[in-house]
């Protein structure tokens, strides 16, 4: 934004300094890996996803044949946390997308336009924030059909308020900036504006955010389900597994180990991610 | 200033009005039966809807809002819950809510002191080993789910009890206030605080990991900044020690964004709390609202829906009126 | 610097939690650790198994369940005939028995406490929600011979009659205390029960004590405190640590590794209940006999108890447990054959035009029951199991409340389930469950099964009062049901729970019963 008028492009410097970020990559190595995990994970897992093996304890610590342990259901851990990679990561994909279609077309509208509009958009965050978001998504999920889809769902509202508030931030700026006022007393259309300046100028932080989003939407999915809210809890899916496995600590800790550090990864691939971009989108940030 | 108070809390009344009734109204459109809790698996028809129509349930949902915010209003009463007999919910309450706030003031209490030293130290060293070291730990922190945070606390303390406010069989022990370290301590009873303090460790622990890495984060970045700044240095170049540095000059200067960050944290906390109490067990309010959800009994969610914004909407004004007399900038303006 | 100085403040505070010294136990308290607090102590509005718990040690009934079975012997009432017509009931009670508030029991009080529990208007049920309140409808009127004698006239005959009377909902409350607290009683009983009623802080304590002059005699134990404890780990972590005296259900495969722990004993009895699959026969593909046979066919009943169970359950054939009278030993189940399931299901599925796999939903409660201590683990094997034959499930967990009505209103396909006994009566499995009466939002037989034959049968079943013709009725029924297969019966299980050896003559009752006057402390005199 600043950068404009500068000689190298911006995407390239922004680029470059992406890949010397060590967060930035550890992070992209993070995501990339639990990506392919969740593509091949047909390949990769050592058994399917609801084999039993009767031979063995159940629930038991890991062996020679189960690297992660059985779970209560005498079922492979590793394999279950590879096959869960897919839910979590889908879910977590759509409703951020989810909640970025919605919020930030209304953060946008509220900065842009002001007024009474602004005034209802950012009452209604208001109110949205006033109750922990776990409490809202529980109760949009039990509202709605029970299901993977209400989980998504009730995960993508609460998030609309991160992402409306950042593009208000960010548009009120725009709306101020020299250029931007010129070419609106210039008589350019508020479209044109729109179009050719306020919609770069969001994505950045927009992406920024989104990744972070990322994770957090993962841990919001997988609370919900470790609440007992969602679809078939005999699914490989993260929050059930830990969920099971708390009901056997006693017997073993193991079956919560595999999904409950997998989860953490996770969000810790999102979130150095986010941070590598962050610097590199906007170095005023970073500290280097 | 005085103005600008009174704008603020009306604001927030209103916030609170609306956001209470939107879940009053959400709470009814879910479907299932409240009263299906009293009768298990020995349900009778006629039984439920007679208690249906005299408790006005079948009523238009308007005229029952209106009827609970009249009530709400006049005596202060939430009602008894549905789904079992004669509980009545601001009792509940009244013990849950204190219980939810000690874990949180705790965890807090843990949290800033810790998450602000991680925070000058890693600026104080920047990009050396401490600063390696806080800033990893940080991003661990905000990683990790609380609830398998609690799992892995609970396996690797099994010394620690859980489960209880305090052991079961003190059963001679009234508190005052609910709030069982400060009861504890007026009661003169110092080996039941040991205990309650021994209870609240591990909760308190996993509920403070995230906020305590948000604020080492906020802490360091808003640290360098000052650090970086011309006044600064120049007590720096005049010979000051570094620790006189940081805590005459920078911390002041830095401490504004970082109450900003510790007072939006407590969305995040009650957030934590739900979950935290459902893996240690801890008697409070976040657990009883979930389960009376999954019930729908709404009178219990309506009423903590109301505490919860209640808590919610008035730290925000804490929050705002230090950060209000923190800042020299907003004071002046 | 500051970050060393407040490590020390933390170490040291750390260091006072820990240096302090737990406060001395009292000697001879009991702490039952449980999953779930009581719903309410008044007995006419009580359902759960947790809030009946604590009703057993508050009250008595005029008729009592022995110690280890289900036979009927003398509690309130010594002594009690019936006319020949089996419709007038006299009781002669106790005398000198006083309530905790030493108010006498008289045949008032009687006619008061069932009054309350079966009249549709009676003011001094401060809450309308009575459970059992059907289980009472035979009871025409009650009057009083004397102070002493207790007259009961029936609308007709009634088999079951004198159990319900030895059931929870019909302890009796000393009249003057209800009338006194109202509402208030169901926080503040008054009984004659073995302990009497001290405090409750909902969710967190309910503490009785000793009744020093029940009339069997005072219990042992000074106190018994309830603790409810959601989560089943932390209820085992503070048995192990002591905090805790008893804990009951526990996950069968922890209650294996509790029982090798020298200083925890883990009783374990049978129990008169039933875990079954329910399918709604209504409605297609399940209103086809062979697609029901097929599911029977296709679940290996073994590995679900070794899975589900730990072992510890019997696989059962017919609803009627094993352990109850009038149980049918003579069917013999459907094998496990997955094979035979799969062309039974192709032939289905040719002649109704549906296709194979088949996709259905498996309604499931998401909490623990006796019969089901591990519900998800339960529905997954279903799941898998069905899934080899060519039915694919999808499991619908839900609150239990909300799992049961779901259940009843016929809005599912597949559903788990299970019954406890409330009175030891075949009439009580098999009519509730199965009779074409009790279809409909507020009837258990969920599987909706409508069969005229074994209707009548039940009803005879009710109505006859000699017990040899009875069994022959039940034996038949049992028979034709089998063969319909509107249930798959799964198991019964065996109950257990898990306490510290210190506790001794502690019994559990086949119809899980939990009652305390005989359990002590071996190490208190």
């Amino acid at each position: 934004m600043k950068s404009a008028d500068t000689i190298e492009p911006p995407g390239q410097r922004a680029w470059v300094r992406l890949r010397g970020s060590s967060s930035a990559r550890i992070g992209a190595i993070v995501i990339v890996g639990f990506l392919l995990m969740a593509a091949f994970s047909h390949l990769l897992a050592p058994y399917s996803a609801d084999s039993r093996d009767a031979t063995v304890a159940a629930p038991s610590g890991p062996s020679k044949q189960h690297w992660l342990g059985v779970d209560a259901n005498e079922k492979d851990v590793l394999s279950r946390v590879m096959y869960g990679s897919r839910l979590s990561l889908f879910a977590g994909l759509v409703s951020i997308t989810f909640a970025v279609a919605v919020g930030a077309p209304a953060g946008a509208v509220a900065g842009y336009f002001g007024g009474w509009i602004e005034t209802l958009i950012m009452r209604g965050i208001d109110i949205a924030l006033a109750f922990p978001s776990i409490l809202i998504a529980l109760l949009v999920a039990t509202a709605y059909k029970p299901g993977w889809s209400a989980v998504i769902i009730a995960v993508g509202l609460i998030n609309v308020p991160v992402f409306a508030r950042q593009v208000r931030v960010t548009v009120l700026t725009l709306r101020s900036l020299d250029y931007v006022l010129a070419s609106r007393a210039l008589g350019a259309s508020p479209l044109h504006v729109l179009g050719r300046v306020v919609v770069p100028g969001i994505v950045n932080p927009v992406v920024v955010l989104a990744t972070m989003g990322l994770g957090a939407a993962i841990l919001e999915v997988a609370g919900l389900s470790f609440l007992g809210v969602g679809g078939d809890p005999t699914e490989p899916e993260w929050g059930s597994m830990l969920a099971q496995a708390k009901d056997h600590l006693s017997t073993s800790v193991w079956p919560a180990v595999g999904p409950g550090v997998a989860i953490s990864l996770a969000i810790l691939g999102f979130n150095l991610f986010g941070d590598g971009l962050r610097d590199a989108l906007d170095p005023r940030l970073g500290d280097s | 200033m005085s103005g600008y108070l009174l704008r603020r809390l009306f604001h927030a009344a209103v916030t609170m009005v609306v956001a209470v009734s939107l879940i009053f109204i959400a709470m009814r459109l879910v479907p299932g039966n409240p009263l299906l809790a009293r009768f298990g698996q020995h349900p009778d028809a006629e039984q439920m809807q007679r208690i249906i129509h005299e408790q006005g349930w079948d009523q238009p949902i308007l005229s029952q809002l209106g009827r609970f915010l009249h009530q709400l209003a006049t005596t202060g009463d939430f009602g008894e819950s549905i789904s079992r007999s004669h509980e009545k919910v601001s009792d509940e309450l009244a013990r849950r809510v204190p219980a939810t706030i000690e874990l949180t003031v705790v965890a807090m209490m843990l949290a800033i002191p810790l998450g602000v030293a991680a925070g000058i130290a890693a600026a104080v060293w920047r990009n050396r080993w401490p600063d390696r070291l806080c800033m990893a730990g940080a991003m661990l922190g905000v990683s990790v789910p609380v609830f398998f945070l609690g799992i892995c606390l609970r396996a690797v303390f099994t010394g620690m009890p859980i489960g209880f406010r305090l052991p079961a069989f003190v059963i001679d022990f009234e508190p005052i206030t609910e709030f069982y370290l400060l009861d504890t301590l007026l009661q003169k009873r110092f080996d039941l605080f040991g205990t309650a303090f021994k209870h609240i460790c591990l909760p308190a622990l996993a509920l403070s990991s995230i906020p305590m890495s948000i604020i080492a984060r906020i802490t360091r970045s808003s640290m360098l900044e000052v650090l970086g700044a011309d006044f600064v240095r120049t007590g720096r170049a005049k010979g000051a020690s570094t620790w006189r540095v940081v805590m005459r000059h920078a911390l002041p200067n830095a401490a504004a964004p970082i109450v900003n960050i510790a007072g939006f944290q407590i969305g995040v906390l009650l957030s934590g709390a739900v979950l935290t109490e459902t893996v240690f067990d801890w008697p409070g309010m976040g657990k009883y609202v979930v389960d009376a959800v999954r019930e729908s009994d709404y009178v219990i969610v309506q009423a903590g829906a109301f505490v919860i914004a209640a808590i919610f909407v008035s730290a925000n004004l804490v929050v705002d009126l230090l950060y209000l007399w923190l800042d020299p900038r907003v004071r002046h303006s | 610097m500051l970050t060393r100085r407040l490590a020390l403040i933390i170490a040291g505070l750390l260091l006072v939690g820990c240096a302090s010294r737990a406060p001395s136990k009292p000697g001879n308290t009991l702490i039952y650790g449980r999953g779930e607090d009581s719903k309410t102590l008044d007995p006419i509005n009580a359902e759960t198994g947790e809030t009946v718990k604590v009703l057993l040690n508050l009250y008595d009934t005029l008729v009592a369940f022995a110690d280890e079975t289900m036979e009927i012997e003398p509690s309130l009432a010594t002594t009690w005939e019936t006319s020949e017509d089996g419709l007038t009931w006299t009781f002669d009670l106790r005398a000198g028995v006083r309530f905790h508030d030493g108010t006498p029991v008289d045949a008032d009080a009687v006619i008061f406490s069932i009054d309350r529990l079966r009249q549709d208007n009676n003011p001094h049920a401060s809450d309308p929600a009575r459970p059992y309140k059907p289980s009472y409808r035979v009871i025409d009127e009650i009057t009083a011979a004397d102070p002493l004698t207790v007259v009961f006239k029936l609308r007709e005959p009634s088999a079951v009659f004198l159990n319900n009377l030895a059931m929870f909902p019909a302890g009796i409350v000393s009249p003057t205390a209800v009338k006194k607290l109202g509402k208030g009683f169901s926080t503040n009983p008054v009984g004659t029960g073995p302990f009497r009623f001290e405090r409750w802080i909902r969710s967190q304590q309910l503490v009785l004590a000793a009744n020093d002059d029940h009339w069997r005699g005072r219990p042992h134990f000074d106190r018994v405190v309830f603790v409810p404890v959601a989560e089943s780990a932390t209820r085992i972590q503070q048995l192990v640590r002591g905090e805790i005296h008893i804990a009951d259900n526990l996950p069968p495969a922890a209650l294996d590794e509790l029982a090798k722990n020298p200083s925890l004993t883990v009783p374990e009895e049978i129990s008169m209940n039933v875990a079954y699959l329910a399918m709604q026969t209504e409605k297609p593909p399940l209103d086809d006999v062979r697609v029901r046979q097929a599911i029977a066919l296709a679940i290996d009943k073994k590995a679900l108890i070794r899975v589900g169970y730990a072992g510890h359950a019997e696989a059962a054939v017919n609803l009627l447990p094993k352990a109850m009278w009038g149980h049918h030993d003579g069917i013999k189940d459907r094998p496990f054959d997955p094979e035979a399931s799969r062309k039974l299901l192709q032939a289905a599925a040719n002649d109704n035009g549906f296709q194979l796999p088949l996709t259905l939903g498996l309604a499931v409660m998401s909490e623990p029951r006796p019969y089901m201590e591990q519900p998800l683990q339960i529905a997954a094997f279903v799941k898998d199991s069905l899934a080899a034959v060519g039915i694919n499930l999808t499991i619908e967990p839900k609150p239990s409340d909300l799992h049961f009505a779901r259940m009843m209103r016929g809005d599912f396909q597949i559903g788990l389930t299970g019954w406890t006994t409330d009175n030891g009566d075949p009439d009580n499995f098999l009519y509730s469950l199965l009779d074409l009466d009790n279809i409909g939002d507020s009837g258990n037989n969920v599987s909706r099964y409508r069969n005229e034959e074994v209707h009548d049968l039940l009803l005879a079943g009710q109505r006859e009062l000699d017990q040899d013709r009875r069994l022959v009725i039940y034996h038949q029924a049992q028979g034709l049901i089998f063969a319909d297969a509107p249930v798959i019966p799964l198991v019964s299980t065996k109950q257990r729970a898990a306490h510290t050896s210190r506790m001794k003559d502690y019994r559990l009752h086949p119809a899980m019963l939990i009652r305390l006057r005989q359990a002590r402390f071996e190490d208190v005199p």
